[in-house]
């Protein structure tokens, strides 16, 4: 039912009339009989209050009234404002981070539909790995690692190109599409208008951008015509190379440009945000896979003839399905298994044919493509997270503190409003209402607050190299410091609000001497879980800044001090074969000669450099497919023993006499010897490398730090550079007492005249490279250090305004006790010892909590257990230090307690 | 319906003041009625007009009154109200219910409060 508008008409028409007759012109009229009737707002309003719509009205009312008590105190409403913009601003800052890493999916259409397959052995040896076809071309899959799975250890996510066509025809049988796709070598160096750039190129199958669901923004997408063998290479740009490259120019289509120098024709731009199916590794082209591998481009930078990569031994394709509308992955599992099942077990060496060790074939969720972020930082995210739950916890029951006594004035007006029978469901929604004001506005602080502190995590988790993670203020994101905020407002409004509208019609500001004992102790209650809560980030970021340390003082095996080490590909101007293995060991050479430098050399790995690289290897050659050990690979240049200091234990080093030599020969560490050849002599011995090369080892190098710094040292070998696989770039390394960035302008000389038109990148100092392996303890260590500042700064406070509020209550109390005589030392006392009794509950609390929480972090933890008592020890101490410094200033304001004041006061 | 309990004292008292005047003056139409409650009230509701008709709509809702197109005594349409016999019941027992209330509130203005 509403009210009728004709009514309303005619009503107006009876007053207009009135008022003509009263002799008023007819405009007049109009305005009067407008007046009197009521402007339509105020009908309006009515008519909300019969629809029952009073709440909006109630809501309106007591926003302006929020905004007008903030107005009134605006220290204390900055005070509670910045509190929360800092609890919401780093929680949005670290979900942002979290949500770009691990929950933002593909920007193609539909992504919850898409699949990947993988495939695992159910007991799949870890030290060891099998061969699965027994001949020397055969390959393990390429890409063992870079999905994040449960249990990547057993996982692989390769299968071979005939395989993969099988697999792709069953799948269309079904109306399933599915598409494989392949990293080149990562970077490639792409040449465009003349100029080398380097950027990242996948293969792709045939129909993969129709199963993403993508169109092409311009031009085309390529057709099963630049799929067939014979076909000219076609490429397919990314939005983002066409805007830095091409300007968004229409010329871009049509155009030429180089890969690895074969030459490719632009026909289409894929749609903006698309940037391939890796994150953290965003594509800038897309080529037709059969195209690339005739032009000779491999897949997984693998130097290995064209027609392997085609035939069943070699398993490179991942594999990607679109799972039609109410196809679950189980079906697909079970439509596809059968095929995988059949097409595989021709290839299969005689281990894995049998029952338990046979490959199977599963599916898991493909919405966010490859995302091998999540696995390696998600651990550190999802911990960050907590850290900075537990502090925006604690700032809520901070400023919930703060609004309690602050609105001790507060409390006259409410029991006067609630003794004229305002309802206690009002006063409650009112007081809410501003907590929740002051947490908006504490969110959208904090929310301005964010995009610095996720540059800082960015830049924290890429360690100064390129982590294409861009976290964005999207609605993920915006969603979240909203929910977080409405959260917060409620859970510090809530104490005061029920607190204070319980109070009833009790005469507020009694003339007692002895203070309301109920706020008192909510005052003390909200103090010891402020400390409780601080001491389970303290503890935390003592751990992990431990485990930091612990790792970083870690024995590497080689001194990292005083090295410099750089990146350079002499390909690119040119260079190849023999002329490159002689270029790279003329500037050695020239380099170790340079003033000020005592040595030099180059490896194609840098030690700890968060790259690495490994081969299996046997000793002796033998032909059993069981008995290779997995050990990490390195090539080097002469003189790499002595450049990084690492002790030679046994025979000779690698020299200048083995660079290109047809007698390859090999240095084995310690481990590797330990696990081959326990104690005996393994000079002279053979080594045989998964590629057929055979090695014999001239000498035995004392351990050293490869991949990893957790753990046990590494089995490893290396052989000279010019190895077995094709000569790419090299890190080169420079032992020298001059700083790393006085020696850039020499080395760029003599690298401009040896090799002009090289480019040098990564130029850095070894200790800045051994960080790469520390990102995760360094992130952890440092943010939560952080966190725990800020948390300790709050329980500080925190305990300050509970004393503050005890002794302003307790005036009249104390001045009472000082005229009858205690002494001034006494009064302080109590202040102090009361504090330090909230401070040790709140510890007992906080112990455990952290012990609760000791679970969670042990993993990323090292050297240092959770349940470490000297952290604990320390940490709690701290926490009480604090906590009686911060009592220190209400305990001199009792002390200075005049009783004559304080009873005047009466 | 969650209304509130404790209309407030301005809305309640026009309540009562519509179901008084329709009870003496019989079938009203708002005009009429806006009319009749400022006479009566010596001008002293100062109340925009148009604040009647949800009043009005509200009272109707509750079933108390009822109302019917008509013709107005200027032969234009009007809308007339009427007190229904659940008006009639409620308007006695609301008259009751303010006889006490103003008894008391004129007791304790006049009288005296005792100490809480």
């Amino acid at each position: 039912m509403k009210l009728n508008r004709e009514e309303l008409q005619e009503h107006l028409a009876a007053l207009e009339a009135e008022y003509v007759e009263q002799g008023h012109t007819a405009a007049a009229a109009r305005r009067l009989a407008r007046v009197r009737l009521g402007g339509n707002d105020q009908i309006q309003e009515e008519r909300r209050e019969v629809w029952r719509w009073r709440h909006l009205d109630n809501l309106r009312r007591d926003l302006g009234y929020a905004f007008r008590a903030i107005r009134r105190a605006p220290g204390f409403a900055a005070v509670v404002i910045l509190t929360l913009a800092l609890g919401i601003g780093a929680n949005t800052a670290v979900f942002s981070v979290f949500s770009a890493a691990l929950l933002r999916p593909l920007a193609v259409a539909n992504p919850e539909q898409l699949s990947l397959l993988y495939w695992a052995t159910p007991r799949f040896p870890r030290d060891r790995h099998i061969e699965l076809s027994g001949s020397n071309t055969g390959l393990v899959a390429a890409s063992s690692a870079g999905i994040h799975t449960p249990n990547p250890e057993e996982a692989n996510y390769s299968i071979s190109c005939p395989v993969f066509e099988t697999l792709q025809e069953q799948a269309a049988r079904r109306g399933i599409s599915a598409f494989g796709f392949a990293p080149l070598n990562v970077p490639e160096t792409i040449g465009v208008h003349e100029s080398a750039i380097a950027a990242n190129a996948t293969l792709i199958s045939d129909g993969s951008f129709a199963g993403l669901g993508l169109a092409p923004l311009q031009g085309r997408f390529p057709g099963s015509n630049d799929f067939r063998a014979g076909a000219p290479l076609t490429a397919v740009i990314s939005y983002a190379f066409w805007t830095a490259q091409f300007a968004r120019s229409a010329d871009a289509l049509g155009s030429s440009i180089t890969i690895e120098r074969r030459p490719a024709t632009i026909i289409g731009i894929a749609p903006p945000g698309f940037d391939g199916l890796e994150l953290g590794q965003p594509d800038a082209m897309w080529l037709p896979a059969r195209a690339a591998l005739q032009a000779g481009l491999m897949p997984w930078g693998d130097p290995r003839k064209t027609a392997p990569n085609l035939d069943e031994r070699y398993w490179w394709m991942q594999v990607m399905v679109r799972r039609p509308a109410g196809v679950a992955p189980a079906q697909i599992q079970a439509a596809l298994a059968p095929a995988f099942a059949a097409a595989i077990s021709d290839v299969l060496p005689n281990p894995l044919k049998q029952g338990e060790l046979r490959p199977q074939l599963k599916v898991i969720a493909g919405s966010m493509g490859i995302n091998d972020i999540a696995g390696q930082f998600g651990g550190s995210l999802q911990l960050l997270l907590l850290g900075v739950g537990l502090l925006l916890l604690l700032a809520c029951v901070n400023t919930s503190a703060l609004l309690f006594a602050h609105s001790v004035g507060r409390r006259r007006e409410i029991a006067l409003r609630l003794a004229l029978g305002a309802p206690r469901f009002r006063i409650i929604e009112q007081l809410l209402t501003e907590s929740l004001v002051l947490a908006g506005l504490g969110g959208c602080a904090g929310v301005l607050l964010t995009p610095i502190a996720s540059a800082l995590l960015v830049s924290l988790l890429s360690n100064g190299k390129a982590i294409p993670l861009q976290p964005t203020l999207d609605w993920r994101v915006l969603g979240f410091a909203a929910a977080a905020s409405l959260v917060t407002g409620v859970l510090f409004g809530m104490l005061p609000a029920f607190s204070y509208s319980r109070q009833g019609g009790r005469a507020p500001g009694s003339n007692r001497a002895t203070a309301d004992r109920a706020p008192l102790r909510a005052q003390r209650f909200m103090a010891a879980i402020q400390i409780a809560l601080s001491l389970v980030l303290l503890v935390g970021a003592s751990l992990f800044t431990r485990t930091l340390v612990k790792l970083e003082s870690q024995p590497l095996g080689f001194d990292p001090a005083h090295l410099t080490t750089f990146d350079l590909d002499a390909r690119s101007a040119g260079y190849g074969g023999e002329k490159l293995a002689d270029l790279y060991l003329r500037l050695q050479h020239q380099l170790a000669a340079l003033p000020g430098v005592s040595a030099a050399t180059a490896s194609q790995h840098t030690l700890l450099g968060g790259d690495s690289g490994g081969e299996d290897v046997r000793f002796p050659v033998s032909a059993d497919p069981l008995a290779w050990h997995g050990a990490g690979r390195n090539g080097v240049a002469p003189d790499f023993f002595a450049t990084m200091r690492i002790p030679l234990l046994l025979g000779r080093a690698i020299e200048d006499r083995d660079v290109g030599t047809n007698a390859p020969v090999a240095v084995i560490n310690q481990a590797l010897a330990q696990a081959a050849f326990g104690g005996a002599n393994p000079i002279g011995r053979q080594l045989e490398v998964k590629d057929a090369a055979v090695y014999t080892i001239v000498g035995v190098a004392a351990n050293t730090r490869y991949a990893t710094l957790k753990g046990e040292f590494a089995p490893a070998y290396f052989i000279p550079y010019t190895g077995t696989r094709a000569l790419q770039g090299l890190t080169f390394e420079v032992r020298s007492m001059l700083p790393t960035s006085d020696l850039r302008a020499s080395i760029a000389h003599e690298i401009a005249r040896l090799a002009s038109g090289t480019a040098v990148t990564n130029f850095q100092s070894q200790t800045d490279q051994d960080g790469a392996t520390l990102t995760n303890p360094r992130l952890l260590a440092k943010i939560m250090s952080v966190i725990s500042l800020l948390g300790l700064l709050l329980a500080g406070l925190g305990v300050e305004g509970a004393m503050a509020y005890a002794v302003a209550q307790r005036t009249k109390e104390i001045g009472i006790r000082m005229a009858l005589g205690a002494r001034t030392a006494q009064a302080a006392g109590d202040v102090l010892r009361e504090s330090a009794l909230v401070t040790l509950a709140g510890l007992a609390a906080g112990l455990i909590l952290a012990a609760a929480c000791s679970r969670l972090i042990a993993a990323e933890l090292y050297g240092v257990s959770p349940g470490d008592p000297l952290t604990l020890a320390g940490s709690a101490a701290a926490l009480l230090f604090v906590a009686l410094a911060a009592a220190w200033l209400p305990a001199r304001r009792a002390a200075q307690v005049d009783p004559l004041i304080a009873l005047r006061a009466e | 319906m969650t209304t509130t309990k404790q209309p407030d004292v301005l809305r309640g008292t026009l309540d009562l003041l519509v179901l008084k005047t329709l009870d003496t003056m019989g079938p009203l139409h708002g005009y009429g009625l806006a009319r009749r409650l400022e006479q009566v009230s010596g001008e002293m509701l100062a109340m925009k007009q148009g604040t009647l008709y949800p009043a009005l709509l509200r009272l109707e809702q509750r079933g108390w009154i009822k109302a019917a197109w008509g013709a107005s005594e200027a032969n234009r349409k009007a809308r007339y109200y009427w007190l229904t016999a659940r008006g009639r019941r409620q308007l006695a027992q609301e008259t009751r219910a303010w006889d006490r209330m103003a008894g008391m509130i004129g007791r304790v203005l006049h009288g005296g409060v005792e100490k809480a």
